[in-house]
């Protein structure tokens, strides 16, 4: 190093500033640890909204409404089908079976989006718009995966599309976030989670 | 009460990020919106690049509040940041450094960087990061391409535009065509422009015209892994540049970039990499007798080659991301000047100005950018350099029988060799959120930057002693220890920022006559180089003010005091204090406004050769420029943007002037007379 004597004290004053940093950030990520645990950071004002992605996904959304019509129709075909003749009693068990295989799935499907939606409702209370990136009027879509696991872990996060630093923000959300909302009983939780973190300023 | 305040900062920072999120339906994607309000600051700049009528890169850097000019014509303004300039700036055109091909700066980097060829600007005054490259004290400026967007299953974007300035007759054309989907693209841009001499505002000419045509072709695509891959190439053809601040014009400045990157997530413990490798090669000519008359002829054709290689990697740590990475960047960069008699083209040299001059500067860096608690942030970074260089041809005789070593032996009483330097930055940055929206910020920084090629090794001998330019192999990097700090506020209709600096600059490679000065063995008032210690200090500040719904005002400021200490002289070519002030009406559909441009007297000047350095053109006086501007929405596709430059046809120059080391009458390049212009841009 060819560094002159004059400069070896700045040097020396920001190398230990770098060192003391380096712990500052170990202290500091336990106390951030310790107190997220304690307390998300969950705020009463924020207006948490279900909202359709776009139209493609509005026409698929089954509203609340909608599955009640539903049910009562479906309510409505099971009294008509107990007063059929006894030969095709078989066959109507086997619909039966088919029905409450549906239904489960359909309940399973359910408690599976309502608990994805727990979970990214919990995430939420994890965003944050980078302060670098608001200064350099960055905005983006983010893409993030993750398969999560049984035991409430996850495995495999990735954020894909857009800036740097607002992917590393979204991921920075989700790990964050944990540990998630602990799954619902006698439900198998381990599935693959992909949603979109929109970052738009204004 | 500790507890309060993060508590209120943490509330404050929630309260302004508003989160919505969608379920949707299994096998769809559910979004979740975070929406924030944008932060003025007065350290960083993003440029809209459709507002104006701007002759190339450096002119349309002018508009960011704080970036002055080194004006020599209409195209080619060197931009200058924080009164830093040349390498104390890294300029990066999508990546990749492009140096010029002048010894001079005739074609600085921000030359190449059309605006119609980019899709946005930044500016990073001061030192924000040392991911970027080695040096930046003054600041980082960032011309960046961005993949594009294919929307509602489109699978061609095009935008496509014209514009005209009536001063000069300076037009320009452009097309910009993407085709693809979200797994790939194929890209191009083309843009044309060309202007005649303007004239100032007491309708005389002043040397301007200038001719450019820029290609960019890209090609992007991602693999099933999700592994991203760009090719670019970049083709710059610049032609008639005239210099109404130069002995020479420009027949030819070319740039050729050919650049490949590839991005990754998850590579080893990293979440994201990205691998960059690139490569510039432009080609300069400039000469006294294309473009106007000479006694005798000159002409100096030059070559720079720039190769570079930038790996970054980042993870998650903590609560904040590690940035580590290493770059390499190599110059090869040569010039030499012919001279003859009028009439034939001249094929004899006489001075190799750039020796055949190799620089390499590999970097290695780190970055940790997190949060100390709940609003408070900050960054603290290192970077070793390794810089090598040499002048291959320094010991080389000219047709003429010069030689470079000859010189710089004369000056300095030392011949070029093989040298290498290890260069130590440093940078430290803290942000905390304060209640209501404000924030306080400050740095501190040590950022070395190693004298350039002109700098080491320019080699213009002459017989006349003021007329030679010689370079100083034995220059040590400068080395700036900084410091920074700013305030950003927000009130109910305003936003404001303020930031103030003080950079201590040991080894300041200043650009001098031969006085005889420790080192320097002549008094002959040649051009030179030498450090000396210096000190830099200043103010920016930027800010908004909505009146009503629709009407705001933009108030910039900026002052840079620069000192040589080492002599007690003041530091030539100093922007002296400006500022704008703007009052405009907005609504959704069209925008129209007026801004005055107020630029204070300097008087800390040095204007004599066997004095001083006589960089200035004299002290300058101050002056006012009142521009107008409008824009409106064409459908939902076009856009169209009108505006008149000074407005009172104010006969004016920038106290800012190319220095010349071989005709010391070089006086300031006046500002074009009152110029109506307009840009008009259609999106399908």
């Amino acid at each position: 190093m060819t560094l002159s004597n004059k400069n070896n004290n700045v040097v020396s004053l920001l190398i230990s500033l770098l060192i003391h940093s380096a712990v500052f950030i170990y202290v500091s990520n336990s106390f951030l640890i310790a107190s997220q645990a304690q307390a998300p950071i969950y705020d009463k004002n924020i207006s948490i909204t279900l909202l359709p992605v776009n139209k493609k996904l509005k026409d698929n959304v089954v509203d609340a409404e909608t599955v009640n019509i539903k049910k009562i129709a479906e309510k409505k075909t099971e009294k008509k089908k107990q007063s059929v003749q006894p030969e095709q009693k078989q066959a109507t068990a086997q619909k039966k079976d088919a029905e409450i295989k549906r239904e489960k799935t359909k309940k399973s499907l359910s408690v599976r989006k309502s608990y994805i939606s727990t979970l990214l409702m919990h995430i939420e209370g994890y965003k944050r718009y980078p302060v670098s990136a608001r200064r350099r009027n960055i905005e983006g879509d983010i893409k993030v995966a993750f398969h999560l696991l049984d035991d409430g872990s996850i495995s495999e996060l990735s954020a894909s599309g857009g800036a740097r630093a607002l992917r590393l923000a979204a991921m920075r959300s989700v790990t964050n976030a944990l540990p998630f909302p602990p799954c619902p009983e006698k439900f198998n939780c381990s599935m693959q989670v992909n949603f979109v973190m929109k970052y738009k300023l204004r | 009460m500790k507890h309060k305040n993060t508590l209120l900062s943490g509330l404050s920072l929630i309260g302004s990020i508003t989160v919505f999120s969608a379920v949707a339906a299994d096998n769809e994607i559910p979004a979740i919106q975070v929406e924030a309000d944008k932060i003025i600051d007065a350290t960083t700049s993003t440029l809209n690049l459709d507002n104006s009528f701007s002759a190339d890169g450096g002119e349309l850097l002018l508009q960011t509040p704080g970036v002055s000019g080194v004006k020599m014509g209409n195209h080619g303004v060197d931009p200058v940041i924080r009164g830093q300039k040349h390498n104390q700036l890294n300029i990066l055109l999508d990546g990749a450094f492009v140096h010029g091909g002048c010894p001079n700066r005739m074609d600085p980097p921000s030359s190449f960087a059309s605006a119609e060829i980019y899709d946005q600007v930044t500016v990073l005054k001061g030192v924000q990061t040392l991911i970027y490259g080695s040096g930046g004290s003054g600041g980082t400026v960032l011309f960046e391409r961005s993949v594009p967007k294919f929307e509602n299953e489109k699978t061609v974007n095009t935008k496509v535009g014209a514009g005209y300035r009536s001063n000069g007759k300076a037009w320009d054309i452009f097309a910009d065509v993407a085709a693809g989907s979200e797994d790939g693209y194929a890209r191009a841009s083309a843009t044309t422009k060309k202007a005649e001499t303007y004239k100032d505002g007491d309708g005389n000419d002043v040397r301007s015209g200038y001719s450019e045509q820029s290609l960019m072709a890209s090609l992007g695509g991602k693999s099933d892994g999700g592994t991203k891959y760009r090719f670019d190439i970049d083709a710059v053809r610049g032609t008639d540049i005239l210099y109404a601040g130069a002995n020479m014009d420009s027949p030819q400045a070319d740039n050729d970039s050919y650049k490949l990157s590839i991005e990754s997530a998850k590579v080893a413990m990293f979440d994201t990499v990205k691998a960059e490798i690139y490569r510039s090669d432009v080609t300069h000519d400039m000469d006294n007798y294309s473009y106007r008359t000479s006694t005798t002829w000159m002409r100096v054709p030059s070559k720079s080659i720039t190769d570079g290689v930038r790996l970054n990697g980042d993870m998650i740590l903590g609560q904040g991301d590690l940035t580590l990475g290493v770059d390499y960047k190599k110059g090869d960069r040569d010039a030499t000047r012919y001279g003859g008699l009028a009439g034939t083209v001249p094929t004899n040299s006489n001075a190799f100005m750039w020796p055949g001059v190799e620089t390499d500067q590999a970097g290695l860096f780190a970055e940790y950018q997190g949060d100390f608690s709940k609003g408070n942030r900050y960054t603290a970074g290192m970077r070793l350099d390794k810089v090598n260089t040499n002048a291959t041809k320094a010991a080389l005789a000219a047709d003429s029988g010069a030689i470079a070593n000859n010189l710089y032996n004369m000056y300095y009483g030392v011949s070029a060799s093989k040298k290498s330097e290890n260069n130590v930055s440093a940078l430290y940055r803290m942000e905390h959120d304060l209640s209501k929206g404000n924030m306080l910020f400050w740095g501190a920084s040590r950022t070395v930057r190693t004298a350039d090629e002109t700098e080491r090794y320019l080699a213009a001998g002459s017989t006349t002693a003021s007329k030679r330019w010689v370079g100083n192999p034995d220059l040590k990097p400068e080395v700036h220890a900084q410091l920074d700090v700013g305030l950003n506020f927000k009130g109910k209709k305003s936003k404001s920022s303020v930031s103030v600096y003080y950079d201590n600059v040991s080894d300041y490679i200043l650009r001098d006559r031969a006085h005889g000065q420790e080192g320097i063995n002549q008094t002959d008032n040649a051009t030179i180089y030498r450090n000396v210690a210096a000190v830099l200090y200043g103010i920016d500040y930027d800010a908004s003010y909505k009146w009503s719904d629709n009407w705001r005002s933009n108030f910039t400021a900026a002052y840079v005091h620069a000192h040589n200490t080492s002599d007690d002289r003041v530091i030539a070519q100093t922007p002296p204090l400006e500022g704008t002030v703007s009052l405009e009406y907005f609504n959704n559909d069209w925008i129209v406004g007026a801004d005055v441009r107020l630029v204070d007297e300097q008087t800390r000047v040095e204007d004599d050769i066997t004095t001083d350095s006589g960089l200035d053109a004299g002290p300058s006086e101050s002056f006012a420029v009142l521009n107008l501007y409008g824009s409106i929405k064409l459908g939902k596709k076009g856009d169209l943007k009108v505006g008149v430059d000074n407005v009172l046809d104010k006969t004016y120059a920038e106290h800012l002037n190319k220095p010349s080391a071989f005709d010391t009458s070089v006086v300031r390049v006046n500002e074009a007379g009152r110029s109506v212009w307009t840009r008009v841009s259609m999106k399908f």
